[in-house]
């Protein structure tokens, strides 16, 4: 049965308010699943302080509990709750009072310059080694490659870092781990992160590049007389890069999930570090604010990392797509 | 052109890491033997040493013998990783295999369910649920399950569907096979070998989750050895003292490391496999 693209588009964006819906109800649930209630952890330090009598605590708690809309059925609490979501108003940070939006946006920086340097850095890991394998499949090049992409995949960003660390902690004149976010802070995690993401398009990349040289057309051109370097500059490396895109959605998660690890051992101030920092202090609005816009992200970019790549490939089929 | 032996170097890597992964297990398994210290004991003696004789791997900040808590340090990690990988893996080919065997309107929702859970990457579930619900192995793991399950759910689809497709299963359901010989004769034997692949894969990730959470202090607590924990309470000291990082460190490499060589070498066979087939 053949569907039309306008079809097919429609059902793509409803599956996808349709999971986004099921991840705030999550999130929803979760913040409501959390230890004392929202009024209690707000009280907590004014009821030291002031000599306020328990009528007046209990004053106070039926008006906050009436403003927040507490005494409310569930569905309507969900139904306000996500109304002020969607607004974009996250509440505001235990810890420093500041709003949870502008937290979020004053780490977004760092984080994208790590992540984005990272990623560079792994794809043109992936890319280039590749490349260098396909060459002689099952020659000294290609072993090596494997090995490098074996450990690569063993290694942990935050064990790979913890490494780099104590190998340049120690050089005189070496990496200064405290500090703002700055350029000559970043090689060194960026390099972390790319060694840890690299592998898996690493794999993918090499076997395809692999397949596409055994094929009649290249065959061809090496017997036209194209050399190695053109062969899979010009013939082999956009036939290959399609089902290596399969995978972006799952080397996206690696990355976000890696960078909160690399930010921790580098103390990078980006947002992962930003929510470890609000865990450990319980500062429950900011963690709700970091998942909720990170697990929309991470949604929203698989979704069009699907779509992308039934664009390159329309021969794309669930089967090919589920076997990693 | 040079001919190369077809099984090498592919079955050695199966070999070399299933033989790692044994002897790994062996040897936490035997912590309270081989260790000669209690783990979390705080001994009377030098802190931060490097490896003696009487410390093999050194000890830590407050005394406590390195090698006997990188040999406890494993024990949670790998029991739990393994319980909840057959947990993951049982559940995910059960709930993968009825929606890819029931009606076309269950395996749509089923189908987009499933693709809803894989898009989220488990360990930012299971850093929610810390957020909201205290640090604690526990919390990591029971997060971290509520989508992990996903991955397998979709192989065991696709494998299920492609596996009914076949001519010989077709033409066993012509002549009259049921249900549960089709189950068991055309999709079981198509069906493993690449569930057990997605495993291991998996089972590397797992342990290396584990660890990560640890690591940022979500995980198992102090004072309770665990590798992960382990990184963070020597990642204060890696200037003066790497060896409290260089101990787990390498633990935690060898196990992912035995895991990924078993994935590469079942990948490998699979792929074999499937040639002959198709041959």
């Amino acid at each position: 049965m053949r569907t039309s693209t306008a079809s097919k588009l429609t059902r793509a964006v409803a599956g996808l308010v349709g999971t986004l819906a099921i991840v705030s109800v999550g999130v929803f649930a979760l913040v409501r699943s959390a230890p004392g209630d929202p009024i209690d952890v707000e009280l907590g330090p004014l009821l030291g302080q002031s000599g306020l009598t328990v009528v007046e605590v209990a004053e106070f708690r039926a008006a906050r509990e009436r403003e927040l809309g507490l005494d409310r059925p569930i569905p309507e609490q969900y139904r306000r709750w996500l109304a002020r979501v969607v607004r974009g108003d996250l509440g505001v940070s235990f810890r420093n009072r500041r709003p949870v939006r502008d937290e979020l946006v004053r780490h977004l920086p760092a984080s994208l310059a790590l992540g984005g340097a990272g990623l560079t850095v792994g794809v043109g890991l992936a890319g280039g080694l590749a490349a260098l394998a396909s060459r002689r499949p099952g020659g000294p090049v290609d072993h090596a490659v494997r090995v490098f992409s074996l450990v690569g995949a063993s290694l942990p960003a935050f064990l790979s870092g913890l490494l780099a660390l104590s190998v340049f902690a120690r050089t005189s004149g070496g990496y200064q781990i405290t500090g703002p976010a700055s350029f000559g802070r970043l090689w060194l995690p960026a390099l972390v992160l790319g060694v840890a993401t690299a592998p898996t398009p690493l794999r993918l990349l090499r076997s395809a590049l692999v397949t596409e040289r055994g094929r009649l057309y290249a065959v061809a051109a090496v017997a036209r007389g194209v050399g190695p370097t053109r062969l899979v500059a010009r013939h082999t490396a956009r036939p290959a890069v399609a089902p290596v895109l399969s995978m972006a959605g799952i080397t996206l998660a690696g990355l976000v999930t890696g960078s909160i690890l690399t930010e921790t051992v580098f103390s990078w101030p980006g947002l992962g570090r930003l929510v470890v920092d609000a865990i450990e202090s319980q500062d429950y609005p900011v963690v709700q604010g970091y998942v909720l816009v990170v697990f929309a992200f991470v949604v929203v970019a698989n979704a069009v990392a699907g779509a992308l790549q039934r664009l390159v490939d329309p021969t794309v089929d669930a089967a090919a797509l589920a076997v990693t | 052109m040079r001919r190369r032996r077809p099984d090498s170097p592919r079955g050695a890597l199966l070999f070399g890491g299933t033989a790692l992964l044994a002897v790994l297990l062996a040897v936490v398994a035997l912590a309270p033997w081989l260790g000669r210290f209690d783990p979390t004991e705080q001994l009377v003696g030098p802190r931060f040493q490097g490896p003696s004789q009487a410390h093999w791997l050194g000890t830590d900040r407050f005394g406590r013998d390195v090698a006997s808590r990188m040999l406890h340090g494993g024990r949670q990690t790998l029991a739990l990783s393994g319980a909840l990988l057959v947990a993951l893996l049982a559940v995910g080919t059960v709930v993968g295999a009825v929606v890819g065997l029931c009606g076309r309107l269950v395996d749509t929702a089923g189908q987009w369910v499933i693709d809803g859970a894989v898009s989220v990457p488990a360990v930012l579930v299971a850093l929610a649920f810390v957020g909201f619900r205290g640090p604690s192995l526990a919390t990591v793991l029971g997060g971290a399950a509520l989508v992990w399950w996903a991955p397998f759910a979709r192989l065991a689809r696709a494998l299920v569907r492609s596996a009914l497709a076949e001519p010989s299963a077709v033409a066993a359901r012509g002549l009259g096979a049921g249900r549960v010989e089709l189950l068991r004769h055309e999709v079981w034997p198509r069906l493993r070998g690449p569930m057990l692949l997605l495993g291991a894969v998996e089972a590397g990730q797992l342990v290396a989750a584990i660890a990560g959470l640890s690591f940022l202090g979500f995980g198992a607590q102090p004072p309770s050895p665990e590798w992960g924990a382990m990184l963070e309470e020597g990642r204060a000291y890696l200037a003066t003292a790497p060896h409290l990082v260089y101990a787990p460190g390498a633990a935690v490499l060898l196990t992912v490391l035995a895991l990924t060589c078993i994935s590469e070498g079942l990948r490998d066979r699979l792929d074999r496999q499937s040639q002959v087939v198709a041959q």
